[in-house]
């Protein structure tokens, strides 16, 4: 999918290196209105709303289908909570989905503490006994050895509790909530109640624990209207503040996948030894050797050495007045074809890319941990503000710069997740250079909010916030418009054969 | 807390027909009722035939709600039963054990899986792939393994052909209790002495 108009577009922006604030609309071509740039519709759940939509859930299935509640459960459990296909699917195959779920036909019920006519060995302590208690099945054992059975299925089992099954051999038959709630002491109802909704919540696929250590709430993904089923990742934002991917519950990681993510985190595990040094919080001024540390997020380096002062990029430690305009590379690692590099050791060539990505991650991440300082900074900046005479709400548009830095910074340590899985292809060139254009206006945001706060000037603050948003937001449009080329052509190939079957049947 | 009442009983149940089931239990140590050996005659027609295999079995402080541990002590040749460890693939043993069962049923089970193994579902991979390429490699082998280690549980004949290794009598029958009766794990230790 070499395309003309991909390959002028880069071209163009390449050949006008002077004016790098006026490209703005280099990207236009992706931002077109199909693209699925709106989230997708989430809603945060209490524990309070977890147990009504359950039981909204077990009222449907059970009035429809005139059962029991508690089988009612086990039906949609085995169904993953999707109600209207327990439904549809029972009124095709009643027999097959009650035996699939492990629910007896509704005209046997459970029995619980019932005294047999006649004396019968009770399978579990082999004495014989009268009282019984059973589920529809009619599989009897001693009320005291079910209770234990249940007990210890509580007690010993923790979550697989919810899906035990009827004490004798080979019997598929579930235990109901009914049974286990008569025969458990209180402190293990206590319990199954906790595992019966946390497995309600990892059984149903569009609902995910929120993985903040403290909180519990729950994220529900609305159902699409089309009913397409969700795939990929999905940043989605818990009410108590905690940010994350829906399918992988890991932090937010567009634009990478959640695939590229995980390959990422084991790698990054692997070879962490190797690359500790990268996390290191000083370096030496590449000018006069003297220990530098990082302040703020900011690469921007200036030497605090008296007679020194040389300015630095913290990245590539290269002087910082090539950094300003499209001389901008520090984003890029070249995949170069030349013939010496071809004849190196390839696993060298391997690491060396891959600490370029590496460095560059890690450096948006540990910039993301001192931004956290930097919103501590900003409240004092606008505390001074305040003093210095001019009114609170002035001072906000300060805070809203550091959120939007923040996202930046957040989305650009993933793109280079992104960037270290792409094929060399003309997709890659476009996709780095908008990181390149967001990397640059991220940095201008991050230098001018440092300023002392009587340099600050509103207006820059406002127009490099608004380039990076507007950056920020190409660069995810490009991606997606790539996403959907890329399915599109896969569905096209697809459908390959049967576009040449169709003259065939004609003739 | 395990049910000792039902445990007393499963054994007495299990010494009630020994003649036809071909299974014999014992408990090493009277005061501890959570610890048994049983001996399984190998199933006729089978490599196993003529063979006596000890297992020992540990019932675990909930039993019956959860399985009994099991373990071939004498070596075996055969896809679902390590050959190095005597450790058994058996879905009664794991994940479908049911409180149901007793270890009289549960050896059953090791007996019929004796007849019939399940190469799909191996513990033994080299024994599995061997029990699906060449099964006249696999008999044969199978075979030795029981000749040379199934046939000898006889004390005497395992005191003998030690004593002929060139043993010490005495050392010899210490040996053997010491391992309870095991002549391969006395023949290593005797052999680790010398060393
Ligand atoms: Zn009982
Ligand atoms: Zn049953
Ligand atoms: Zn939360
Ligand atoms: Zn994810």
């Amino acid at each position: 999918m070499a395309d003309d108009e991909s390959e002028m577009l880069f071209d163009n922006s390449c050949d006008d290196a002077s004016d790098a604030e006026e490209d703005d609309d280099d990207y236009s071509e992706f931002e077109q209105p199909s693209l699925a740039q709106a989230p997708r519709p989430f809603r945060c759940l209490r524990p309070d709303d977890l147990r009504e939509m359950q039981a909204a859930a077990v009222k449907r299935v059970a009035e429809t289908l005139c059962c029991e509640p508690s089988d009612a459960t086990v039906l949609l459990r085995s169904f993953k909570w999707d109600a209207e296909r327990v439904i549809s699917s029972y009124f095709e195959n009643p027999e097959g989905v009650l035996e699939k779920a492990g629910v007896c036909g509704s005209s046997n019920r459970a029995v619980i503490d019932a005294a047999a006519a006649q004396p019968y060995q009770c399978p579990i302590c082999l004495e014989m006994v009268t009282a019984f208690s059973a589920l529809g099945c009619g599989h009897r054992a001693c009320t005291p050895c079910y209770s234990a059975y249940v007990g210890h299925k509580i007690d010993d089992e923790g979550t697989a509790a919810v899906r035990a099954r009827c004490p004798l051999v080979k019997c598929r038959v579930q235990l109901t909530d009914a049974l286990v709630n008569a025969l458990a002491t209180d402190a293990q109802r206590a319990r199954y109640a906790v595992y019966l909704e946390r497995a309600f919540v990892d059984d149903h696929p569009r609902l995910a624990w929120c993985p903040a250590p403290s909180c519990t709430h729950a994220i529900l993904m609305v159902q699409p209207a089309d009913g397409a089923p969700l795939t990929g990742a999905a940043r989605v934002a818990c009410a108590c503040g905690e940010v994350f991917c829906f399918a992988c519950l890991r932090d937010d990681h567009s634009p990478a996948t959640c695939e590229q993510l995980r390959l990422w985190l084991i790698k990054c595990k692997d070879d962490s030894e190797t690359y500790n040094w990268l996390q290191a919080n000083t370096r030496a001024c590449p000018a006069c050797k003297t220990s530098v540390e990082k302040s703020g997020g900011c690469n921007h380096m200036t030497c605090r050495h008296a007679s020194c002062g040389h300015e630095w990029c913290w990245v590539c430690a290269g002087p910082w007045k090539e950094h300003s305009g499209n001389f901008y590379t520090c984003n890029r690692f070249k995949e170069t074809d030349d013939e010496e590099v071809k004849r190196k050791d390839l696993s060298k060539a391997a690491l060396e890319r891959y600490l370029h990505y590496y460095s560059r991650y890690i450096n948006h991440h540990s910039s993301l941990m001192l931004e956290e300082k930097t919103r501590q900074a900003m409240e004092d900046k606008i505390a001074e503000m305040q003093a210095l005479g001019s009114n609170w709400l002035d001072g906000q548009y300060l805070k809203e710069a550091t959120e939007s830095l923040i996202a930046c910074r957040h989305a650009l340590q993933y793109t280079y997740v992104y960037a270290f899985y792409l094929p060399a292809d003309n997709h890659k060139e476009l996709f780095q250079m908008a990181q390149r254009d967001l990397e640059m206006t991220t940095e201008d945001l991050s230098a001018e909010i440092e300023k002392p706060v009587e340099q600050i000037v509103r207006l820059t603050v406002l127009h490099h916030q608004q380039m990076s948003e507007r950056r920020l937001a190409n660069l995810f449009n490009a991606v997606e418009a790539h996403r959907v080329a890329e399915a599109q052509a896969a569905l096209e190939a697809a459908h390959v054969p049967g576009a040449l079957s169709r003259p065939q049947s004609q003739a | 807390m395990s049910d000792l009442k039902r445990i007393r009983k499963e054994f007495t149940e299990c010494k009630k027909d020994l003649e036809t089931s071909g299974l014999d239990v014992s408990m090493p140590d009277e005061s501890n009722l959570l610890h048994w050996k049983a001996t399984i005659k190998g199933p006729v027609g089978t490599p196993y035939e003529g063979g006596i295999f000890r297992i020992d079995i540990q019932l675990p402080s909930d039993y019956p709600f959860v399985p009994p541990k099991m373990k071939y002590e004498t070596r075996i040749w055969h896809p679902n039963i390590s050959s190095e460890s005597g450790a058994i693939c058996l879905d009664i043993l794991k994940n479908e054990w049911s409180p149901a069962l007793t270890i009289r049923t549960a050896l059953l089970s090791l007996q019929a899986l004796m007849s019939a193994p399940e190469p799909d579902d191996p513990q033994d991979a080299v024994v599995a792939s061997q029990y699906k390429k060449n099964t006249a490699e696999f008999s044969s082998t199978a075979k030795y393994w029981t000749e040379t280690y199934a046939s000898g549980s006889n004390e005497d004949d395992a005191i003998r052909k030690l004593v002929e290794m060139g043993f010490e009598v005495d050392v010899c029958k210490r040996a053997l209790k010491q391992f309870g009766g095991d002549e391969n794990k006395a023949l290593d230790s005797l052999l680790a002495g010398l060393a």
